[in-house]
């Protein structure tokens, strides 16, 4: 618990609804929105010894949708899980350079990343809406007309943005990870969409209801 | 495929493509229930358009007109330079067999007969021999890597299986235009994506124009554009300036 | 108000007759079927009950009192396609009621108290019919007994085995409209009737599991072939070596004993017919499957295969027709030669039993009528998708016609066969005619089977087509937005 309190995070997005529209950024997007860079570490340490780079490069292959992490980041990571224990330093190496320090997972890492993994996530006790937020301003200001044109055409965003993420998800070319972004892209903002359908037909019909 | 090239290749689903398939001003009741009240829209030659709307809305009833299975109580229906909703059965009856293939959420296998029959009926029916009939059947269910299921029957097989034979089915006579209404409606996410995918491959291989009809939107993204249906009417907000009529 | 196990009687009743229109239609015919078994049964009963002061008729028929086991027996024949059609009205509009049945057991209704619903519907609408066809025979009674003036020979018995016939005039009956049966064989055979059609309904449903989900009909895999086809050689060729079978048997040549036989291989065979009819069918898809360009013959023949049942159930009365049909000709053509060509008794009795014959077969083909329109109904989702991909509705009435007529042809051949067959066994190739006592060979009714058995099938054809009429409604297009 203390890991995560010290934690730098990635993927940092204000409005969670808008993180699936940002296509740079759905795979550190958990529930909350955040991801700790120490389990990161600790689950690209899983499978082995590794040294910083090696970290910094198998992260970006892995998550090609997230922001790429920067090395010093990942440095400041390690020296501060080593003083924790959940890291060791295995050997120092030198290749026409800087020292190159190789780390591996102490039994408590492992530890703190299954406990991790296996976490069950506080769901968002509610959601930040955008859209909702303007079409209840919409009709604040008494017109219907434009709430339901908007939802309209964002839903016609909504839905070429869909298509954009099909197509990755149907090319063969592309790897699981991507396809599982698209996936779990594809869902969140079919979730808009249906929130948009009933508000539709909500606005449409039943527009007197507003007090 | 990087998300770039996706949006390259969404410009490239909007150029502008011949008319092949067009309604104009479709009008169908059932009984004194109306089902479209004036539909114009119109659909490119290799085009994928999904035609969405919540369930009631009439884009079924669209389908079966587009399709030359309903005749329009109002309006009319075009294909190429045909006008088939002024043709009669028998002739919308060849123009299905021939042109179009049909692909529905249940119920379209026959299944009395295994999978590599019921593949090769429309060829039968227009007239080709058994042996040849037979080895362009199988041929479509290897293409889909389900030759191993030829001799299956339909109730043998999952609703995945059997849809992809339907896909079959409606490819073998190598068709137009393919009309699928509600085609996974009946499957769970994977099945129903493994169907798309397949659909929306052969059909951009061939070139062939499909008309997908779905209240699922996750369904709709598989198209190159939508058309929006809404109490029996074009949506056209929704729908986008690139249906709107013009006349 | 007691708390019993299952619904009580007027609940039965309540779900019992509600329904669509398909349900009404099953509820009319089943109705007019057994109000035509209560009229044959009755009139059958009014046979038995003539008295020697009773009389005298038009037709020798009902004059000869020796001659009346016969027509109570080919009316109480009558009544055997009859019952099989009212089982097979039970199947009619099956999927409207699968659904209600299954609706029931979702609420709660348990298996047994479906099958009682079911039950109770049929035997309802037979007891309206029964009670119907009672009104008519009363009311038929009263209403032709119109007795006139005419002289007409009767056979009067001298002594043993001497007739001598005596002309008597005065009023003469055409039917037997002045005597009644016993009132309580009157009222058993009321209540015997609905009685039996809702046991029939029952044994119609024991293949048929009666889920929440919907009604699942089990049909045994592979349709029986071996014991049918022991049955069907035994018996007929027992009969074709009759005479062998009875000395090899040491049996006495006493003219019921014989007879008994005689039934009996005859019985052998029909069995054999009936059990075989889905083999056969089974066999002629397995035969043709493979092999056919034709669509609507690979679909026939695919479906004969994978539903043999629907064929020989379909076809059972039909093939009893048939089979009885040819043992009647054969039979003619035999006492034609042994009796007195001058007397048209025998001429006229026979025409008569030809007309029971007809309505007979009449009646198995409404039976098959019913299994056509049943199956088009079902298959309804199938049939309005390969309608809506362009298949042409010919191709699939051919279809419906192929499935029902393939079968029966060959069934049809053999039970003319086995009859023939049969009367040439017992009573013999040969005879001495009545005229110039020599022995002379019995000419096979080549003429009569031919009409017989083309006559059966194509009133069967003509009856399929008939079914085709669902076909339209069946391919509408609102069938496919409806899971099965």
């Amino acid at each position: 618990m203390g890991v995560e309190a010290q934690g730098t995070y990635v993927g940092l997005r204000t409005c969670p609804t808008l993180v699936g529209l940002r296509l740079t950024d759905t795979s550190h997007t958990v529930n909350s929105g955040l991801v700790s860079t120490s389990h990161l570490v600790l689950g690209l340490l899983a499978r082995g010894e590794r040294h910083g780079y090696d970290l910094k490069r198998e992260h970006d292959l892995r998550f090609p949708s997230a922001r790429p992490l920067a090395y010093g980041q990942i440095y400041a990571t390690l020296e501060r899980m080593q003083r924790q224990g959940l890291v060791d330093a295995v050997s120092r190496e030198r290749v026409d350079g800087p020292d190159r320090t190789t780390f591996r997972m102490t039994r408590q890492g492992r530890k703190e990343l299954t406990t991790w993994l296996a976490e069950v996530e506080t769901p968002a006790p509610f959601v930040t809406n955008l859209f909702a937020t303007k079409v209840t301003l919409a009709l604040l200001t008494g017109d219907e007309g434009a709430a339901a044109d908007y939802l309209r055409r964002q839903r016609q965003a909504h839905l070429a943005r869909m298509r954009d993420y099909t197509r990755v998800k149907t090319d063969p070319e592309s790897s699981l990870s991507q396809v599982l972004a698209a996936d779990y892209a594809l869902s969140h903002l079919d979730a808009d969409l249906r929130w948009m359908e009933t508000a539709l037909d909500r606005v449409t019909g039943l527009t007197e209801e507003m007090p | 495929m990087t998300v770039a090239a996706a949006l390259r290749a969404d410009s490239d689903a909007e150029m502008n493509r011949s008319p092949l398939l067009s309604a104009r001003s479709v009008v169908v009741s059932y009984g004194r229930t109306p089902a479209l009240r004036g539909v114009t829209m119109s659909v490119g030659g290799g085009e994928i358009v999904a035609v969405t709307g919540a369930s009631g809305s009439g884009k079924s009833t669209l389908l079966l007109c587009l399709a030359g299975i309903l005749r329009p109580d109002v309006g009319e229906v075009r294909f190429g330079d045909r006008v088939i909703s002024a043709e009669s059965e028998a002739a919308r009856s060849r123009l299905r067999r021939r042109e179009f293939g049909v692909l529905f959420q249940f119920g379209q296998l026959v299944p009395e007969l295994s999978a590599v029959e019921n593949v090769a009926l429309p060829l039968l029916l227009s007239g080709v021999r058994r042996r040849p009939a037979t080895t362009a059947a199988l041929e479509w269910l290897d293409r889909f890597g389900i030759a191993d299921l030829a001799d299956s029957r339909p109730p043998q097989m999952s609703g995945g299986q059997g849809q992809r034979v339907a896909v079959a089915r409606a490819m073998v006579t190598e068709p137009v235009v393919v009309f699928a209404d509600e085609p996974t409606g009946a499957l769970d996410t994977l099945a129903g994506e493994q169907v798309l995918a397949q659909l929306v491959r052969v059909t951009r291989e061939a070139g062939t124009t499909v008309i997908l009809v779905t209240h699922d939107t996750r369904v709709a993204a598989y198209a190159d554009r939508e058309v929006v249906i809404r109490d029996g009417m074009l949506d056209e907000v929704a729908t986008g300036s690139s249906d709107r009529p013009t006349s | 108000m007691t708390a019993s196990p299952g619904p009580r009687g007027a609940t039965l009743l309540r779900l019992a007759i509600t329904g669509g229109s398909a349900d009404r239609m099953r509820i009319l015919l089943t109705a007019m079927g057994a109000a035509a078994g209560t009229l044959a049964l009755l009139a059958a009963a009014a046979v038995v009950s003539i008295g020697p002061s009773d009389g005298p008729y038009s037709s020798d028929v009902l004059n000869e009192r020796g001659l009346h086991q016969g027509v109570v027996i080919a009316l109480i024949l009558l009544c055997l396609p009859l019952l099989v059609f009212v089982g097979q009205c039970s199947r009619i509009g099956a999927p409207a009621r699968d659904r209600r049945l299954a609706a029931f057991r979702m609420a709660g209704a348990t298996p047994a108290d479906a099958v009682k619903i079911a039950a109770t519907e049929t035997g309802l609408a037979a007891a309206l019919g029964s009670l119907l066809g009672a009104g008519m025979y009363l009311s038929g009674r009263v209403l032709l007994d119109r007795p006139h003036v005419d002289t007409v020979t009767v056979m009067r018995k001298v002594r043993e085995n001497l007739f001598v016939g005596e002309p008597v005039t005065g009023p003469v009956w055409n039917l037997p409209t002045d005597v009644i049966a016993p009132w309580w064989v009157i009222a058993s055979v009321v209540i015997a009737i609905p009685i039996a059609a809702g046991v029939l309904s029952v044994v119609a449903l024991r293949r048929v599991a009666l889920t929440p989900q919907g009604v699942i009909r089990r049909q045994p895999l592979r349709p029986p072939a071996v014991l049918p086809a022991i049955l069907f050689a035994a018996g007929a060729g027992g009969l074709a070596a009759f005479e062998a079978v009875v000395q090899a048997f040491g049996l006495d040549g006493s003219v019921k004993a014989l007879a008994a036989i005689a039934l009996l291989l005859l019985l052998l065979c029909g069995a054999g017919l009936l059990l075989g009819g889905a083999a056969i069918a089974a066999g002629i898809g397995a035969l043709l499957a493979p092999r056919v360009n034709n669509p609507a013959l690979l679909i026939a023949s695919r479906r004969m295969i994978a539903a043999p049942y629907t064929a020989s159930r379909a076809s059972t009365a039909v093939l009893l027709a048939v089979l009885i049909g040819a043992v009647v000709q054969g039979v003619r053509e035999n006492f034609l030669l042994i009796t007195d060509p001058n007397e048209s008794f025998y001429a006229d009795t026979f025409s008569l039993v030809d007309a029971v014959l007809a309505l007979a077969i009449a009646l198995a083909a409404a039976s098959l009528l019913v299994t056509a329109a049943e199956s088009v109904v079902e298959r309804r989702q199938t049939l309005a998708a390969l309608a809506a991909a362009g298949t042409p509705r010919g191709v699939l009435a051919r279809t419906i016609l192929a499935e029902t007529l393939f079968p029966l042809v060959p069934t049809c051949v053999l039970a003319a066969a086995a009859g023939s067959v049969a009367v040439r066994g017992v009573l013999g190739a040969e005879v001495s005619a009545f005229d110039s006592g020599a022995t002379v060979p019995v000419p096979v009714p080549w003429t009569e089977l031919a009409i017989l058995t083309g006559g059966t099938l194509a009133v069967t054809a003509a009856v399929t087509a008939l079914a085709l009429l669902f076909l339209r409604r069946s391919t509408d297009i609102t069938e496919l937005r409806t899971a099965a």
